[in-house]
């Protein structure tokens, strides 16, 4: 995926409610964004509900949309805004989210040497609690930093920190297969 | 980092394995077409009154008001197709138009100075500019666009309403009788 394209001309064509140009955007970003919507809220179903109205909301809100970021990067943040209020909606437990341990060691190095694969992470992914999996998800796969992740999910910096290390610790077991369940 | 991290990075483009189904892209295509033909929310005059009011009208009719009753007599002002405002602009631009029209033709009844219809006549080509600038405005440019406009119709309508006042008030006996108008 080419996140670091501006699509200048695409972009205008949206902007003048080009149906081809709108159909080149679409046809550009809606297998990543999908994907991202399908690793937060697990349904196809519902991910491509998602879909369709993060790129509603992209045509509409086109016009706003300023050069400092790229486009992708735009559409990205508006399919993950879109999948957290789906999630909050259907009472995503972020109170999971709420930080209870705090004295959580640094398990850098615990980190097995075994041959991961994209298959079985996925798997794993897809396994992980609602709240372990998002915050994995928006920093290791999407990208984000701890900082705008607080910043999506309300909550604190340093509670996105600690979830995410708990998230990982929690995938690499599953990984390992101590939990596999399939 | 650690290894699983890495692995991750290193191998980014192969998570994203899903396609969506091809009807989402269908529903969007009746969405945006839905959008463009009927659902489109109409925004009351009201709001582009305020907008007009708070605009600085600024007038140079200085140069009209000298001669504006010598020359010939105006032509009933053509109103050229300008291209179509989006639908939520059409109530106002319908409104300013009927009040613009009604001007002209009351001052059709009166000799004004050509020099008079070329700049109503600058108005209109400014107003297509306009125009065409609004259906390619990007978004959020548009209530600066729809301000120039009203504040061209407000122009023009006060020009005209200026000149029938002074044709009015300093030359009635030059003038037809308006039917509503009292003889002197």
């Amino acid at each position: 995926m080419d996140y670091g394209s501006t699509h200048q001309g695409i972009v205008e064509g949206c902007l003048k409610g080009d149906r081809t140009a709108q159909f080149e955007l679409y046809r550009l970003y809606s297998k990543a964004m999908y994907n991202v919507a399908l690793r937060m809220v697990r349904s196809e179903i519902d991910a491509e509900d998602l879909l369709q109205q993060s790129f509603m909301d992209v045509f509409s809100k086109l016009g706003t949309f300023r050069s400092e970021s790229t486009v992708g990067v735009w559409i990205k943040r508006i399919v993950v805004n879109n999948c957290i209020n789906f999630l909050k909606k259907k009472r995503l437990q972020l109170e999971e989210l709420n930080d209870h341990f705090h004295q959580l060691p640094d398990n850098h190095d615990e980190d097995q040497e075994c041959k991961f694969s994209v298959d079985a992470i996925n798997k794993a992914v897809f396994q992980l609690p609602d709240g372990y999996r998002v915050v994995f998800s928006l920093y290791a796969m999407e990208g984000y930093d701890h900082e705008e992740i607080g910043q999506i999910l309300g909550i604190t910096e340093s509670t996105s920190k600690s979830q995410y290390s708990r998230a990982k610790r929690k995938l690499q077991e599953l990984l390992a297969g101590k939990v596999m369940t399939e | 980092m650690n290894n699983l991290e890495k692995f991750i990075r290193e191998n980014r483009a192969d998570f994203d394995k899903e396609t969506p189904g091809l009807k989402v892209w269908a529903n969007i295509s009746k969405e945006l077409e839905k959008q463009k033909t009927g659902g489109a929310k109409t925004i009351s005059i009201k709001r582009y009154l305020s907008i007009a009011a708070a605009a600085l009208v600024l007038l140079t009719i200085g140069g009209l008001a000298g001669s504006y009753f010598k020359g010939q007599p105006i032509p009933a002002i053509a109103i050229q197709n300008t291209p179509e405002l989006p639908p939520e602009f059409q109530e106002m631009e319908d409104f300013y138009r009927h009040q613009y029209e009604q001007q002209v033709s009351l001052l059709a009844n009166y000799q004004v100075d050509p020099a008079f219809k070329d700049d109503l006549k600058q108005f209109e080509e400014v107003m297509e500019t306009l125009k065409t600038e609004l259906q390619n405005a990007p978004k959020g440019n548009e209530e600066r666009i729809v301000t120039a406009i009203i504040q061209n119709y407000q122009a023009k309508i006060e020009i005209l309403q200026r000149i029938l006042e002074r044709i009015q008030t300093t030359n009635p006996k030059t003038t037809k009788l308006e039917k509503d108008e009292v003889s002197l």
